[in-house]
């Protein structure tokens, strides 16, 4: 048994898949350029660093959580699919299959983060290297367990196109969450309990250190404490579908 | 393992499938097949051959009874690399390569057989660089016969492994698979084409409803239909009359047709059959043909039919049996 030989040619399948590649690594990054570098704002002072800092790192965190609700989707519907069934005659154990998997995912997740960093280097993107490394580090932390947002479509509807869905479904998520733009002071109040609102505040914590800008032009500042609590309910909630979702499958079969 | 090792044996195996386990697909299988074998596995849909191959292959377990493949239990079988299948749901990533695909299943055994030989033994050596989603459905099925065929394994099981091929596609698999049962490996297959299954297997296991029917040797299953196919011409100038008047002479005549002529019927008394009708002036042109596995096949599992749930109709064996 060859394990390496198994996950490169997993790995190899990305080359083949191009045309996803380039979208989920494109568009954060074009959207980075347009609404953080080529803003008038985007050198003004945030936080440790510059506002275009702050925008190249909600837009990895967008770019990283999509590639990881696609990765993890595509591979449960594969699973579910007659692939799934031919792996189930090999040797292969679960574990193998898991590491294979996880390795595919991981690689998705880091390549539009790594991307976006790379766009805001070399352009006007500004903060200390440690607390830059720190937020590109949680980015692609925080980004990961979306793939179970992933997977409860795989699971639910079993077909690519919804696993799309999902994926372009996290542009409204980011916007509820004051990532992509700041909402006002009333709508905040809600937004605080969005899934994605959390994973942003981590991410941009070594930058903002949980201060967020609002609408109004008044600064709101959120703790360590709430981001981190919400972030773990909402991935222990996605965690919690997925395993109903597939504990009811098991039932089936 | 030691020669008298069955490559499968089942043991009183009973399987519920479907939401809650509703439907009974299997319902007390027991057989013993011996290492070298090459059985084909008839039966009408909902007859509960997949169902009872995906036992085999460890992919469910039996809900009542014990599998157990070349001495062990089919996952252990599977497992240490002894067992190849190609299953009709058995799918393929559409865009890898022909050749990376079978690379990627070598990389899950141990031991596999060279990826160039397989390609050969497959036919797929001028198509290796193609991805699977320009492959035509016949050629798909080929890639499913190499991955089957990769461990080098003692037992090989195939769920109708020649669906959607053309003739001459379907003669090429039935090549491959002669050198595959050369090298002394274990056959079991699923089929709906009673040709293939009396070519090319010594034994023959039908199922229905759940239940095996008959197991035996090729000419014995056949031979349980009992009876024969008889048909000649009727003098001319013979009348619907007196064709009804010759038919109500004969012993026990079944499917009685007059064509422009020509009188068919099927019965089990097919020597004296003959010799009244012989007797009779003007009969001319007499035939007899032995019943085939096809009538064997609606014969059994037309009687199978009745006890039987909604899955399993009397006109779907019929058309599964033509």
């Amino acid at each position: 048994m060859n394990r390496l030989t198994f996950i490169a040619l997993t790995l190899k399948r990305l080359t083949a898949d191009w045309v996803g590649l380039f979208f989920t690594i494109v568009l954060p990054v074009g959207m980075f350029i347009m609404f953080g570098a080529l803003q008038p704002y985007g050198e003004m002072q945030a936080g440790h660093g510059n506002v275009s800092a702050h925008t190249m790192v909600s837009m990895a965190l967008y770019g990283g959580a999509t590639a990881a609700v696609a990765a993890a989707g595509m591979t449960v519907v594969e699973r579910s699919s007659g692939w799934g069934r031919q792996l189930a005659l090999t040797p292969l154990s679960g574990g193998d299959l898991l590491l294979a998997r996880g390795a595919d995912i991981l690689v998705r997740v880091l390549l539009p983060v790594i991307a976006v960093n790379i766009a805001g280097l070399v352009t006007n993107a500004d903060m200390p290297l440690d607390r830059w490394l720190a937020a590109a580090v949680l980015c692609a932390a925080a980004a990961i367990p979306f793939g179970f947002f992933g997977m409860i479509f795989g699971l639910l509807f079993r077909s690519d196109s919804a696993v799309s869905v999902a994926a372009t479904s996290l542009v409204i998520l980011a916007f509820a969450s004051n990532m992509f733009m700041p909402l006002s002071e009333d709508l905040l109040a809600f937004a605080r309990f969005t899934p994605l609102y959390g994973p942003s505040v981590l991410a941009h914590f070594p930058l903002s250190e949980g201060v967020q800008p609002t609408n109004g032009g008044a600064l709101h500042e959120e703790s360590l404490g709430f981001a981190l609590v919400m972030t773990l309910v909402w991935f222990g909630v996605f965690a919690g579908i997925c395993w109903a979702l597939e504990h009811r499958q098991k039932g089936r079969a | 393992m030691n020669e008298n090792t069955p490559a499968i044996s089942l043991d009183e195996v009973h399987q519920r499938v479907g939401p809650g386990g509703r439907v009974h697909a299997v319902r007390g299988v027991s057989a013993t097949i011996r290492p070298g074998e090459i059985v084909a596995l008839l039966g009408p849909n909902g007859a509960g051959k997949t169902t009872l191959m995906d036992m085999v292959l460890g992919l469910t377990r039996p809900a009542q009874g014990r599998v157990s493949v070349l001495g062990q239990t089919p996952r252990a079988a599977v497992r240490a690399g002894r067992v190849g299948a190609e299953l009709q749901t058995g799918g393929l990533l559409p865009d890898l390569t022909v050749r990376d695909t079978i690379r990627m299943i070598a990389a899950a055994y141990r031991d596999p057989a060279p990826v160039g030989q397989v390609l050969e033994d497959a036919q797929l050596t001028e198509i290796a660089n193609r991805r699977v989603k320009a492959c035509s459905g016949g050629e798909q099925q080929r890639i499913r016969f190499a991955l089957a065929i990769l461990p080098q394994p003692d037992l090989l099981v195939l769920d109708e492994p020649t669906t959607g091929m053309d003739p001459s596609a379907r003669r090429r698999f039935w090549n491959a698979m002669a050198s595959q049962a050369e090298r002394g490996r274990t056959i079991l297959f699923a089929t709906h084409y009673l040709e293939e299954a009396e070519s090319f297997a010594e034994r023959i296991i039908m199922m229905g409803a759940g239940r095996i029917l008959a197991d035996g040797p090729v000419d014995e299953v056949r031979s349980l239909a009992q009876f024969a196919h008889v048909s000649c011409r009727l003098p001319a100038g013979m009348g619907a009359d007196g064709a009804r008047c010759l038919v109500e002479a004969l012993p026990e005549a079944r499917e009685v047709h007059v064509d422009t002529g020509r009188l068919s019927l099927a019965t089990a008394h097919s020597d004296e059959t003959a010799r009244v009708l012989l007797a009779h002036d003007g009969v001319h042109d007499l035939q007899i043909r032995q019943a085939s596995l096809d009538d064997a096949f609606a014969a059994l599992t037309d009687s199978a039919a009745e006890p039987v749930g909604p899955s399993s109709s009397t006109t779907e064996s019929r058309s599964a049996a033509a």
